[in-house]
C-alpha cells in the first residue's frame, strides 16, 4: 500500500538491537552517529498536537478534534480549519520555503545534528525541503534586541545543556511558513517563542518536545512530542527546487 | 510516436482505492482526487529521476486515435529506492499501464498508484 510505504522513514531505519546512548569523551551525549558509523534521523513522524488526535497524514479524522490540536485564538482557529478544507493547497513548503520550528523535526528525507563543540554551535541540518539548516548557539550569548534584530525563518536559538537534555530558546521568527507539517495549516506570529528538549534516551531514539508560547495566537503556551527513530544509512541529497513541478497544480478543492 | 499509437488508452473508474492523503512533499490531495481513479496504457517518453518527485511521461492515444503525452507522479527517489526502483527502470519505448488519481484541474497528470509492465505482465510498483 503507498500510504505505508511513503509513511516509513528512508532506507535504513534502525528498529532492532538498540545500543545505549553515545557519549563524546567528555560524556556529552552525541546526537550524531558514534564514531566512524553513519547515519541520521529519520523524520516524518510525529503530530504538532497537545493531545493525542486520530489523523490520516496531515489532516484530522474528525474535525470537531481541532480544540484537541491547541488552544487556539478564535481567529487562529478559523485560519487552521479554513487550511485544512482546503487541503493544504497554499502551503509554502512546496514552494520551497525553509521548514522551521518544530517543522523541521517531522519533515520526511531527515535531519542531521552536528555539535561543532570547538565553535560552541549545533548545526541542524535539514534533508527535506530546501535542504536548509538552522545553528543554536551553545555560548552562552543573550537573544539579540528584538527592535534590532530582523526576524528569519529559524529564528534565534540559544541553547544550554540541562543533564542529558539539550534545551533551546528561540525568538525571532518571521510569518512566511507553516510551523507544522501535521497538521497541515498550523499558525504562528512574530511573537512566536519555543522552547524545545531535545534528547536521545537509546542509540536508535531521539525524542523531541517543544512548547509553543505564541499568545497572538493561542490562549496558553502549550507542548507536544514525538520520538524520531536512527537510520543507519547517510542523509540522501534532496533539493525542493531540483524538480518542483507542482504547483500549477495544486488547486485544492472547491469550497461550498 | 511507433507502436504506442497502436495503443488504446483506457481512462476509467477503476475499482482502485487508497487514502486520501497520501504524504509527499506537498498535499497530494489538494493536487489529486482520489474519488477519480484511472488507468491509462501508453508509451513512455521521458523519465526524470528526481526529487522532490519522480516523473515519467507517456504518449497515450484515445479512441479517436489523439495522442497526448500524460504527466505520472510518484513519490521521491529516497521512497522509490526503497520500492526497487532507481533511475534505470524505467526505459523510453516502454509501454506500460498506469494506475493512479486525476488531477483536480483535469491536466494529463496522475498520481501513480501501480505500474505494470504491458509486455511481460510484471507489476512494478
Amino acid at each position: 500500500m503507498l500510504v505505508l510505504a511513503l509513511s516509513l522513514p528512508a532506507v535504513g531505519w534502525a528498529q532492532n538491537d538498540d545500543r545505549p546512548t553515545p557519549r563524546f569523551a567528555s560524556g556529552r551525549v552525541n546526537l550524531g552517529p558514534a564514531s566512524g558509523e553513519d547515519g541520521h534521523w529519520a523524520t516524518g513522524v510525529g503530530n504538532l498536537a497537545e493531545e493525542d488526535v486520530e489523523m490520516e497524514g496531515a489532516f484530522l479524522v474528525n474535525p470537531e478534534d481541532i480544540d484537541r490540536i491547541a488552544p487556539f485564538r478564535p481567529w487562529a482557529k478559523a485560519l487552521v480549519q479554513y487550511r485544512l478544507a482546503t487541503l493544504g493547497k497554499d502551503d509554502p513548503h512546496p514552494r520551497c520555503v525553509a521548514n522551521a520550528g518544530p517543522r523541521q523535526f517531522h519533515t520526511p528525507i531527515g535531519i542531521e545534528i552536528v555539535q561543532d563543540r570547538e565553535h560552541e554551535r549545533i548545526y541542524v541540518m535539514s534533508g527535506g525541503g530546501p535542504r536548509s539548516w538552522r545553528v543554536i548557539y551553545m555560548d552562552g550569548r543573550s537573544h539579540p534586541d528584538p527592535e534590532l534584530y530582523d526576524p528569519t525563518y529559524f529564528g534565534h536559538s540559544i541553547g544550554e545543556w540541562v543533564d542529558d537534555t539539550l534545551v533551546i530558546d528561540t525568538v525571532g521568527f518571521n510569518e512566511r511558513f507553516w510551523f507544522a507539517r501535521r497538521p497541515t495549516g498550523m499558525v504562528h506570529t512574530d511573537v512566536l517563542h519555543l522552547i524545545e528538549r531535545i534528547s536521545r534516551p537509546s542509540y536508535n531514539t531521539l525524542h523531541y518536545e517543544v512548547t509553543i508560547d505564541d499568545l497572538k495566537a493561542y490562549t496558553r503556551p502549550w507542548t507536544a512530542s514525538w520520538d524520531i527513530p536512527w537510520s543507519e544509512e547517510p542523509m540522501i541529497e534532496y533539493f525542493c527546487q531540483d524538480n518542483n513541478r507542482d504547483l500549477d497544480n495544486l488547486v485544492g478543492p472547491t469550497l461550498e | 510516436m511507433g507502436s504506442g499509437k497502436q495503443l488504446l488508452a483506457i481512462i476509467g473508474l477503476a475499482a482502485c482505492t487508497w487514502s486520501a492523503v497520501i504524504e509527499a512533499h506537498h498535499s497530494f490531495s489538494a493536487q489529486y482526487d482520489v474519488n477519480r481513479p484511472a488507468t491509462i496504457e501508453g508509451m513512455v517518453t521521458k523519465f526524470e529521476w528526481h526529487n522532490p518527485h519522480v516523473y515519467f511521461y507517456m504518449d497515450v492515444v484515445d479512441e479517436d486515435g489523439k495522442v497526448t503525452e500524460w504527466e505520472l507522479e510518484m513519490s521521491n527517489t529516497a521512497v522509490m529506492q526503497n520500492s526497487g526502483w532507481n533511475r534505470t527502470t524505467l526505459s523510453v519505448g516502454e509501454l506500460l499501464k498506469v494506475e493512479g488519481a486525476l488531477a483536480r484541474d483535469n491536466s494529463p497528470l496522475i498520481n501513480v498508484t501501480s505500474v505494470t509492465l504491458l509486455q511481460t505482465g510484471e507489476k512494478i510498483f
